[in-house]
């Protein structure tokens, strides 16, 4: 299976104020190509920032990220121009992702304009109105419309227009359906679903909201404070989750059928709340929220360790990893 | 889909956006009523030598038979102490007056802008520091100040008021911008920007520019009423054109001892200062309310 | 659960609804004209009841809490309609009747608690400020520092605080998010005691904030036996909590049933595809793709509002507004394509 991108022990810390926040604290992943693998996590998990390292918007503070085995562990700035192509980003709110002031056409343009890969503007009309009608948005309507005068869902279509314009082989998808509505949201995970078939694509999918990742998602990691606590293929994950705080993720996701509740784990209920990123609790992130936690819990952390090779799962947990 | 299917030309979409602009413009009467203001104003300044019935007067003329003349058919606005024709100067004074406005105007708010642009984009580095400290140095100076000082040196003619004014100007624009861009900069559109690698120049003219503007040409429009006036301001005191050219603060104080009785001298071009400012007030007002975007 | 059914009886002893809202419409005048959001919405809440009220973002929910409220801002406009709660229209009540409700009867909470807690006090200050000018505290008992410190910990206990002590010397932006929600519940009960609206409660929280603050507000809405009128745009939220759903799309109702039934049997289009389009945790994603249509409030088509985007809609649908057609016992719907059961 050929990797397109690994972190290893990837670290990102923030000067503020009050202290130092340990927003990502050492995490190492692989993804596959072709596949969407899901960042999951709560506010303060870290996942957003993880994204915004791999795309280039922040430089780690320490750790590896490797993209077809090349190091890119740098900010944008730095990289190689053709880097900026095969790596693109759908931000969650298309309202604040679009340049208000310019038309479709020139938003959806501009990657195309800057690479040049288009030689003047008749060509460049061409290639926009192709990459409109990729997305399910007739050309003649919106090329020259603003922004403001679209919905979230046409919004984020744009973006993910103007994402693919550069042929790209990875996509990180930073919560982009988190501001639209249920019913838009189906639009859109579906147009992702189609363009990933049609156009070999491989997503990293940044999100909290878990439905959406099993209807959606190939793999999925749970980041919880800065670390990431478990990995496996979706459908293990739901059916058999390990760490404590995925079992309280899942029994927390509001459902309306009875069958689904029947699949919501009855050991764990969500208590207490996130830690502060600036002093986290000593030994396993999670204890203070724990219901299993354990003395060794309070001290040592847990490694993200295989215990399922078969089934490729992997938990960072002190109790899971006893058996 | 349901949604007509239309080619759009260039010529179609700057005709839409005209009207979008009149529509949100042309909803406060006032403000309708400061661009027919204004643009007459204009019209008139542009078309003194042709409209002005005595425009030989707006220069060396002396006719002391005529002098002090009270408003009549002949003289529309009355004679002034050299039998000059008021309302020909005050149109020919029109045109100095938006000819200073004009130049300053378009010194100042590229430059302003430029420089905060780039101030806004690189804040909090040496560039920002350098740039807004010496805007800080020239917005302390009055403009009144500052044309004296430069009357000091340089002989005081309109040029130099306008040099004067300039240089005391230039720095709102720079605040104005720079306020603007330091948000702008945040924004996600313009990371994208970033990190797709277009130029920094690019970033700031397509990206963050366009965003800025709202305020930049409002201010630009009300500022017209305030240099007039600041031009005004510096010709009563001496330091601006100097006679016999037809200035309006000129004209105001040249006449001023010749209140009450021979009113006329004084009070049009006064009431013509005082009429410019409030058509192009108004008009700014107007110009703002095209730059209110909201979502429904 | 033994879900309570409160019926309108036709006739003989009718028992009133504690809130009544009767062909409410509202709207608000903006730039680009008049705006009609709500559109003869009518609503009733019995005391005791929960219900819920589902919609999407601009759908006129906000809207609608905030005319019964009469919170609204300057440039909203109510066309016409009746909120009658314990007798009195709100919209039509005198200043010093409205503010006796608003004291001690009707409570909101927020959607964003950030927003809802001023920052630059305290939230001792806060809680203070609403117990002096409520009637929850004691008449008899002075009002003083000591009875106002003993009744906010003890709110603030209520509502699962842990360290109140430190919670009501802190501000606002040093707390959580679940935290400063917990605030806003308090002071909203320090007012509800007959009907609590909340507006998207646990929309800006984290999912396992999210079920604990749900808990939270179920315990305790139960305990004081109040009426609430819950907002979302998350049909899973009210599952569990509320007896009866409003289902809101543009301002009009078009869909109301017990939630056991809006969920087994519903029958507007709308809420058919709200319901299919929810990712389930278990099964196939079976859900159809709607067009996005924005709602244009200031020319809103003639006859029904959803039929822009509704892949059934015929030209009726288009011209006339459907009226409400009675589906079951408490069922009711609005739609040309569905008949009389």
């Amino acid at each position: 299976m050929d990797i397109i991108l690994s972190t290893k022990n990837l670290k990102k810390y923030f000067e503020t104020k009050y202290g130092l926040v340990r927003a990502v604290d050492g995490i190492s992943f692989n993804v596959i190509y072709g596949e969407t693998f899901a960042l999951v996590g709560e506010s303060g998990s870290g996942k957003s920032t993880t994204g915004h390292m791999i795309v280039g918007i922040y430089e780690p503070t320490s750790g590896k990220i490797y993209f077809k085995g090349q190091d890119i562990s740098v900010p944008a700035s730095k990289r190689p121009r053709f880097l900026r192509r095969e790596i693109q980003i759908v931000f969650q709110d298309p309202a604040s992702s679009l340049n208000p002031s310019m038309y479709i056409k020139d938003i959806v343009g501009m990657p195309m304009r800057v690479h040049g890969i288009v030689r003047d503007e008749g060509e460049l009309k061409e290639k926009v109105m192709e990459l409109l009608e990729e997305v399910d948005l007739p050309p003649e309507y919106y090329m020259y419309k603003k922004p403001r005068e679209l919905g979230g869902g046409e919004l984020q279509a744009v973006a993910i227009a103007r994402a693919l314009s550069t042929n790209p082989k990875l996509i990180i998808l930073d919560e982009p359906t988190s501001a639209l509505d249920v019913i838009t949201q189906t639009k859109i995970i579906r147009l992702l679903t189609r363009l990933q078939q049609k156009q070999n694509l491989t997503y990293i999918f940044i999100t909290h909201d878990l439905a959406v990742v099993r209807n959606f998602a190939t793999r999925v990691a749970v980041m919880y404070l800065g670390k990431i606590v478990e990995v496996a293929p979706v459908n293990e994950l739901f059916l058999r989750p390990q760490h404590p705080y995925t079992m309280m993720l899942l029994s927390s996701v509001p459902v309306i059928s009875d069958e689904e509740e029947k699949i919501k784990p009855r050991k764990v209920r969500s208590v207490g709340e996130i830690p502060s990123a600036i002093s986290p609790p000593p030994g396993c992130r999670f204890h203070t929220r724990c219901p299993f936690a354990m003395d060794i819990c309070k001290t040592q952390e847990p490694e993200l360790r295989l215990i399922d090779k078969a089934k490729q799962h992997w938990v960072a947990c002190h109790l899971v990893q006893m058996k | 889909m349901d949604r007509p299917s239309v080619r759009i030309s260039r010529w179609d979409l700057w005709s839409e956006r005209l009207r979008k602009w009149w529509f949100r413009f042309s909803r406060s009467p006032l403000s309708v009523a400061g661009f027919i203001i204004s643009t007459t104003c204009v019209m008139l300044a542009l078309l003194a030598p042709l409209i002005a019935p005595h425009p030989e007067h707006a220069g060396w003329y002396i006719n002391t038979d005529e002098a002090l003349q009270p408003p009549s058919l002949k003289y529309p606005f009355g004679t002034d102490q050299y039998g000059r024709c008021v309302f020909s100067r005050v149109l020919f004074g029109m045109r100095y007056s938006f000819i200073l406005v004009g130049v300053v105007l378009s010194i100042v708010v590229p430059l302003g802008t430029l420089l905060g642009l780039i101030a806004g984009y690189f804040k909090n580095t040496l560039v920002d520091y350098i740039i807004m400290r010496i805007a800080d140095i020239f917005v302390a100076v009055p403009p009144l100040v500052m044309a004296l000082a430069i009357a000091a040196v340089l002989k005081p003619s309109l040029i130099n008021s306008m040099i004067a004014v300039s240089l005391t100007w230039w720095p709102w624009y720079t605040r104005l911008t720079y306020s603007s861009v330091s948000s702008l900069k945040n924004e996600y559109y313009v990371i994208y920007a970033e990190l797709i690698g277009e130029r920094r120049i690019s970033i700031l003219f397509r990206e963050i520019l366009p965003n800025c503007l709202g305020p930049i040409l409002t201010k630009a429009t009300l500022d017209v009423g305030w240099v007039i006036l600041v031009g005004a301001a510096l010709s009563f005191v001496g330091l601006g054109a100097q006679p016999p050219t037809p200035d309006l603060g000129t004209m105001v104080s040249e006449g001023a001892h010749l209140l009450p009785h021979y009113w006329w001298v004084s009070i049009f071009p006064a009431m013509t200062i005082t009429i410019i400012i409030l058509g192009f007030n108004l008009l700014g007002d107007g110009i703002k309310d095209i730059f209110v975007e909201e979502r429904w | 659960m033994v879900l309570k059914t409160f019926s309108l009886k036709s006739d003989g002893d009718s028992v009133e609804p504690l809130l009544r809202i009767k062909n409410l419409s509202v709207g608000y005048k903006t730039h680009e004209g008049v705006t009609k959001v709500l559109d003869n919405v009518n609503m009733y809440v019995y005391r005791g009841e929960k219900v819920g009220l589902i919609g999407e973002s601009g759908a006129g929910k906000t809207t609608l809490l905030n005319t019964i409220l009469r919170i609204l801002p300057p440039n909203a406009r109510v066309f016409r309609g009746e909120i009658v709660f314990n007798g009195v229209d709100l919209l039509r009540a005198k200043k010093n009747v409205l503010d006796d409700i608003r004291r001690s009867r009707i409570g909101i909470i927020f959607q964003d608690p950030m927003s809802a807690l001023n920052p630059f006090f305290k939230v001792r200050d806060q809680l203070y400020d609403a117990l002096r000018y409520s009637k929850f505290l004691d008449k008899n008992k002075k009002v003083d520092e000591k009875v106002l410190k003993e009744t906010s910990l003890k709110m603030l206990k209520e509502v699962a605080l842990p360290d109140a002590e430190r919670v009501l010397d802190s501000f606002p932006f040093q707390l959580s998010g679940g935290m400063r929600q917990r605030v806003c519940i308090a002071l909203a009960l320090t007012r509800a005691n007959d009907l609590l609206l909340a507006d998207e409660p646990t929309t800006n929280l984290d999912v396992t904030i999210q079920e604990q603050i749900l808990n939270l507000l179920r315990d305790l809405v139960n305990k004081r036996k109040l009426a609430v009128i819950l907002v979302t745009h998350a049909l899973g939220m009210l599952k569990g909590f509320v007896d009866r759903i409003y289902v809101i799309y543009a301002g009009q109702i078009v869909e109301v049933a017990n939630t056991n039934k809006l969920f087994s049997n519903p029958q507007h289009p709308y809420t058919r595809f709200l319901l299919e389009s929810a990712p389930r945790l278990t099964g196939e994603w079976r859900a159809k793709e709607l067009p996005e249509r924005i709602i244009n409030y200031i020319n809103p088509p003639k006859g029904c509002r959803f039929s822009v985007r509704c892949p059934y809609a015929t030209d009726r649908c288009k011209t006339e507004k459907p009226q409400m057609i009675e589906i079951s016992s408490g069922h009711f719907a609005r739609c040309w394509l569905l008949r009389k059961v």
